[in-house]
């Protein structure tokens, strides 16, 4: 289990205690998890497949509820947060699905506008800053075209685009660089770097041990379910 | 501008709602059901007007029934009716008592009992045609032993009695009609839920998204409201019309059939009043307000379960 050393001052923005997880009558894919993410930090969450990263982002991003433990974000404790509560909360989390999860019939630009539309920016805001941050993404050219028509590289840089829109409050990618090559993957970790800079918490579940190893940030390890290990130099 | 984003037609349409199979059979349902509800609520509508009419018309009236003295003698006949008439105009709450032309008793009996040699040959009850202004003010059964007074085999007729069981069984009629009617509501449910279900299962995997990026219940049942109002309006438009139509058709038909040629024979006159054609003009908005309500109810059921 992890411990980290907590940070005196600053809140956690995550934060999880002895949870635990399974589906259904299932065995436990996640068991007694604990550990505490601080504001602007940013961590690489590892582990073999099948370790249970995947459901420890759900965890995260509030698509799934804990068997067992406590689980607070943005300083709620989600056990006592009403359920009418939890949209406001979601839309301070940006995720980036695996499998994308791209709205096929609207546009590229309309996906990427849908976080900013929910939360009820105003068309002008939306017009410009979903322009800025595809043109950023190297997707100014095809602003209407249909996710389908995308190369699976160009489809991840919109479902990145779409998760950060919103410059959210906590960041979370479920293998944001498997299908870049490796010049953009690097591009896309500096981007995620510069809204860590800006004070977004980020977990960025990957394999790849070159991503981790050049850009140094504190792992959170998982092997069979727990969290076992963790470069906790940076974890403050 | 507000209250146009507010217009069905420009809310956000994240769900792609119109490519649905549902988008092309809901309407068509809709209208069917829409077509019948309009007809069956206009049987209603008719059935309580005439029923009204028929209460209005025969209550005030009473007919008395004067058979001719057993002696033949044209002259006390005479005397019996017009002791009978003066009787009955000295009842309270009676406006008016005239006697039935003889010639037209025969005309009423002739498609029975034939013409010359028939009717002609038998003698015939003196009719008085008693009309009431006010008939609770009336004692008939008083005014039928006043006249009873002056010959035991008087008849009075209220036409109360075949009245009564003729509204009764126009009564059930109306309620098989209201039935329909019903049956026609929990169809426009179960059709509306059914479409709204299969939608939500098609677009689940659209659905878990909005619901991740933060959109609320309201806003995902919202867009599947809206489509249920644009459908049902479609419905409810395509479902009126014909219903009208045929209505106008009828009562323009029931209406020559109830006081021309057919000389009433068929009941009362098929007619349907302004405000009456308003009601039946609320039967598609009213359609796709159950619609709206239902889709809206089944989507906020269903998305209660997710965390």
């Amino acid at each position: 289990m992890v411990r980290p050393r907590e940070r005196s001052m600053t809140p956690a923005i995550v934060r999880f205690e002895n949870v635990g997880l399974r589906y259904g009558m299932g065995a436990e894919v996640l068991r007694d998890v604990s550990f505490a993410l601080h504001r602007g930090s940013f961590h690489f969450l590892s582990g073999p497949t099948g370790a249970g990263k995947t459901s420890l982002l759900k965890l995260m991003y509030l698509a799934l509820r804990p068997t067992r433990g406590l689980i607070s974000l943005f300083g709620n404790d989600m056990a006592s947060q009403p359920r009418e509560a939890m949209p406001a909360l979601r839309r301070h989390i940006g995720v980036v699905f695996q499998e994308f999860r791209l709205l096929d019939h609207l546009s590229v630009f309309d996906n990427v506008a849908l976080p900013l539309r929910l939360a009820g920016a105003p068309p002008k805001r939306v017009q410009d800053e979903v322009g800025e941050l595809l043109n950023w993404v190297g997707l100014s050219e095809k602003l209407q075209a249909r996710p389908t028509t995308l190369s699976g590289g160009e489809q991840q840089r919109v479902a990145i685009a779409r998760a950060v829109i919103t410059r959210p409050r906590l960041l979370l990618a479920d293998e944001p660089t498997g299908n870049l090559d490796e010049n953009l993957a690097v591009r896309l970790l500096y981007l995620f770097e510069a809204l860590n800079r800006l004070g977004t918490t980020i977990v960025i579940a990957t394999h790849s041990k070159s991503l981790v190893r050049q850009f140094q940030h504190p792992v959170l390890m998982l092997s069979n379910g727990q969290l076992r290990l963790s470069r906790t130099r940076t974890v403050a | 501008m507000r209250v146009l984003s507010l217009w069905p037609w420009r809310l956000s349409r994240d769900l792609p709602l119109d490519r649905d199979e549902t988008s092309r059979f809901l309407p068509w349902i809709v209208a069917f059901i829409v077509f019948l509800a309009a007809l069956a609520l206009a049987a209603v509508l008719v059935v309580d007007e005439a029923v009204s009419s028929w209460n209005r018309g025969l209550s005030s009236a009473v007919s008395v029934q004067v058979p001719p003295p057993a002696t033949a003698d044209p002259a006390a006949a005479q005397r019996r009716v017009a002791a009978v008439l003066e009787t009955v105009r000295a009842t309270p709450g009676v406006s008016g008592a005239e006697m039935v032309p003889e010639e037209k008793v025969r005309s009423l009996l002739e498609p029975w009992l034939g013409g010359a040699g028939g009717v002609d040959a038998l003698p015939l009850p003196a009719l008085i045609d008693v009309r009431l202004d006010d008939p609770d003010a009336v004692d008939l059964s008083a005014l039928t032993s006043q006249l009873q007074a002056i010959a035991p085999e008087i008849s009075v007729d209220s036409h109360r009695l075949w009245l009564d069981e003729l509204i009764g069984r126009v009564r059930w009629a109306q309620l098989v009609a209201i039935g329909v009617v019903l049956l026609n509501v929990l169809a426009a449910v179960g059709t509306v839920i059914f479409a709204t279900r299969t939608g939500l299962m098609v677009h689940q995997r659209i659905i878990e998204v909005l619901h991740l990026m933060g959109a609320t219940d309201r806003y995902i049942a919202r867009q599947f409201a809206m489509q249920a109002l644009r459908l049902g309006l479609r419905g409810g438009l395509i479902g009126i019309v014909p219903a009208l139509l045929a209505l106008i058709v009828v009562t323009r038909v029931g209406g020559e059939w109830a006081g021309g040629d057919f000389g009433g024979w068929l009941g009362p006159e098929i007619a349907l009043r302004s405000w009456q054609w308003a009601v039946l003009l609320l039967v598609p908005l009213t359609t796709a307000g159950i619609a709206v309500f239902t889709a809206w109810r089944t989507v906020m059921r269903m998305l209660e379960r997710l965390p």
